[in-house]
């Protein structure tokens, strides 16, 4: 029996699972690096160890630093948060090894989900709708790579299988340019990322970013739990999200969502996971499952009423779901704006002092942070400081709510990007919902110009 | 102790970032030690050079390179590189001095105009406030 | 298994790793495997110090565990004052489940006063004795 969780990440994430595990009567074992030691969340937890210094190489993704504090606390289980290890199945094994429970799936699962091709292969097989494409090594015969670039029709994209984040990858809209650029991309991709192997996908235009929430259990039980838009991005990263994915039929979701629980029951998933999908031209396609909890659960939970991380801990120690699928519903939407310490116009990073700090409040409001008055955030990590979130009757009355919190919301002595949400919050296309993964680009483009 | 164990710890020991391990268990006494190298030096060791290449001569015109913003400074480009400047380097308008990194982005700091560094006054890997003095500059005439 | 079988396997077992020197002794045997440069021995616990600017001659934990000033199947205290210690020598360790790891003395000197209790839980750079310079 689990009665003590090591929490091996830091900021927000840290103090929203040190609070997931309070409310279940577990033990907090923090574990944090020389930046950290100041931090208010470190001190609340039962158990505090430093690991390491400030690099997060040797500190917050030093496996062994933690399994020591692992070992000396005591800890039956580590829950990895997001980013650093959370998605590392040689650490999930290593935990495993060592007798602790990982809070997550399999390191089976995560090593399968990490690889496109073979996650990719995976949905099919579940009927999770993905890219027209195929998910095998492309034929080498021009005529045989021209049948499969008409069969997904025009236009196509190149990318490399090993790339990631926008980095490799070429559209063709000409049939005529297709061996030219495949060759270009093979030998890009043979130079950064030191495999050639690439493959080709259906184009999409104007997507937007959907994804759904799911958990499973140990006992073969799967539950999806909503949708999510996450189309307002820059550079890959996300800056507000919402729940539920506005103006796509419910009975669509309600198919995906079923699909994506099928493909965990499949997989023998367990533990909380995301897929996330583009959505063009009312079709759904698969892009990549994240094994772990995201920055933006808390807009599925406002919408359902479920604390997901209180679920990824009670599945990890062995428990059955306690609930079923028709006791999951959506009521009301909610939003999500990432306060990150950064310029809002240059995106510069601007870590340092918080020297006034005032968070809103009131119903419907919720601000997820590590942060308050007087807090050093570190140059060391991601910049996000807080994440503020809405829930309103309806997507309008969410919209709403949220101007009024970034109004009411100050931090000084470091820049924040609460000007830029609030400038967007302010945008007739954002209001109105449902635009493009591309969209915010698009808008910053035109600010600068 | 059978070799699966001593496995177990070698890998133990080979992926963490210590050095060296030391088993005991019934009468037996396994110990690994890895190949590093040279001993890094403590950083408190290395200090006392930096004051000393004040120079205490008549005036000069100095001026200092401040840190822009809070981060960590970086004098070399990548670890195990050489420093981009010296103590006592002649450096041209333009010339990179160091890296500031603040939230995995690195911003390189340059020299405003040619002349000498008189004085390193921080350590590679160290927290700098906005505003620090980072290097002191003799102008060239 | 015979001897010549064990070298062989952990001989193979070394290879490809970081380990420069293994050491195995039982009641029965000794086995001592080295490899690389062997005109110099290797560096005794060349653990990084930690990043936080210390006053000198402060020895601070390497990593989370349990401190122990003495070694639990050898003879006499490591970490105790006034013992006369050289660069690299044990001062103390700290133990993680059946692990002991070495805290080695930056320099030689002289253990001055232990800052952490025997059995005391400690994390990284937690401070745990000083060591003072040998008198002329």
């Amino acid at each position: 029996m689990i009665d003590t969780v090591l929490i091996a990440n830091r900021g927000e994430i840290a103090l929203r699972i040190q609070r997931a595990c309070r409310g279940l009567g577990l033990r907090t074992v923090a574990v944090y690096s020389e930046a950290d030691a100041d931090a208010a969340y470190v001190r609340q937890a039962d158990t505090a160890l430093c690991i390491g210094p400030a690099p997060a190489a040797r500190s917050y993704l030093d496996q062994a630093a933690i399994l020591f504090a692992a070992q000396t606390s005591g800890a039956g289980a580590i829950h990895p948060g997001y980013g650093f290890l959370a998605e590392n199945a040689a650490f999930a094994e290593r935990v495993e090894r060592a007798g602790l429970v990982f809070v997550g799936p399999s390191a089976a699962c995560i090593r399968a989900m990490g690889d496109k091709v073979a996650a990719k292969r995976a949905m099919r097989r579940a009927g999770v709708p993905c890219v027209p494409g195929p998910d095998e090594p492309l034929p080498a015969d021009p005529a045989a790579l021209r049948a499969v670039a008409d069969g997904i029709g025009y236009p196509v994209i190149v990318k490399a299988a090993g790339g990631g984040g926008g980095r490799g990858m070429r559209v063709v809209e000409d049939p005529a340019r297709l061996l030219d650029t495949l060759a270009l991309t093979q030998e890009e991709a043979r130079g950064a990322f030191g495999s050639a192997a690439v493959y080709i996908e259906k184009f999409l235009a104007h997507p937007r970013h959907v994804e759904i929430q799911v958990i499973a259990d140990r006992h073969g039980h799967a539950l999806w739990l909503g949708s999510r838009d996450c189309s307002l991005q820059r550079r890959n990263q996300k800056v507000i999200e919402e729940a539920p994915a506005h103006g796509i039929p419910d009975a669509d979701v309600a198919a995906l969502g079923e699909r994506c629980a099928e493909a965990c029951r499949q997989i023998g998933y367990s533990g909380a996971g995301t897929f996330e999908f583009l959505y063009d031209a009312g079709a759904f396609h698969f892009i990549e499952m994240n094994t772990r909890i995201q920055v933006e659960h808390p807009v599925t939970e406002e919408t359902t009423g479920i604390d997901i991380v209180q679920l990824q801990l009670r599945v990890a120690r062995g428990e059955a779901l306690p609930l079923t699928q028709d006791q999951v519903a959506c009521r009301g939407h909610a939003l999500e704006c990432r306060i990150n310490a950064e310029d809002p116009d240059s995106f510069a990073p601007s870590p340092g002092r918080i020297d006034d700090w005032a968070v809103p409040g009131g119903f419907g409001v919720r601000v997820d942070t590590h942060a308050g008055p007087g807090y050093r955030v570190p140059p060391y990590y991601d910049s996000m400081v807080a994440k503020l979130i809405v829930r309103g009757s309806d997507r309008a009355d969410a919209v709403e709510r949220m101007r009024l919190a970034l109004s009411e919301m100050r931090v000084g002595g470091i820049r924040t990007n609460l000007p830029l949400h609030r400038a967007l919050l302010d945008d007739p296309g954002v209001r109105k919902g449902g635009v493009d993964i591309h969209y915010l680009q698009r808008w910053l483009a035109r600010r600068a110009a | 102790m059978d070799n699966d164990l001593i496995k177990t710890l070698i890998d133990a020991l080979e992926a963490s970032s210590l050095t060296e391990l030391e088993y005991s268990k019934g009468g037996a006494t396994l110990r690994l030690v890895k190949w590093t190298g040279a001993l890094p030096t403590h950083p408190a060791a290395a200090a006392p050079a930096v004051k000393r290449t004040e120079p205490a001569a008549p005036w000069r015109p100095f001026s200092t390179v401040n840190a822009p913003v809070f981060g960590v400074v970086h004098l070399q480009r990548s670890p195990g590189a050489p420093p981009l400047v010296t103590t006592g380097e002649a450096v041209s308008a333009g010339q990179v001095l160091c890296m500031i990194e603040a939230m995995k982005i690195f911003t390189e700091l340059r020299a405003e105009g040619d002349g000498t560094v008189a004085a390193v006054l921080v350590q590679s890997g160290q927290e700098v406030e906005a505003g620090q003095a980072l290097f002191r500059m003799e102008r060239s005439r | 298994m015979t001897a010549a079988e064990r070298v062989r396997v952990l001989s193979e077992t070394l290879e490809g790793t970081s380990i420069g020197l293994l050491e195995l002794t039982t009641p029965e045997e000794t086995i001592r495997l080295r490899r690389g440069d062997t005109s110099h021995p290797p560096p005794l616990a060349a653990i990084e110090p930690s990043m936080r600017a210390h006053p000198p001659g402060l020895v601070t934990a390497p990593c989370p565990g349990v401190f122990r000033t003495a070694h639990p199947a050898q003879d006499g205290p490591l970490a105790q004052a006034e013992r006369h210690v050289a660069a690299g020598e044990a001062v103390g360790l700290v133990q993680v489940g059946p692990l002991l790891v070495h805290i080695a003395a930056p320099a030689s000197g002289v253990v001055g006063e232990v800052l952490a209790e025997n059995g005391a839980t400690v994390g990284y750079g937690t401070p745990l004795l000083r060591l003072q310079e040998e008198r002329a």
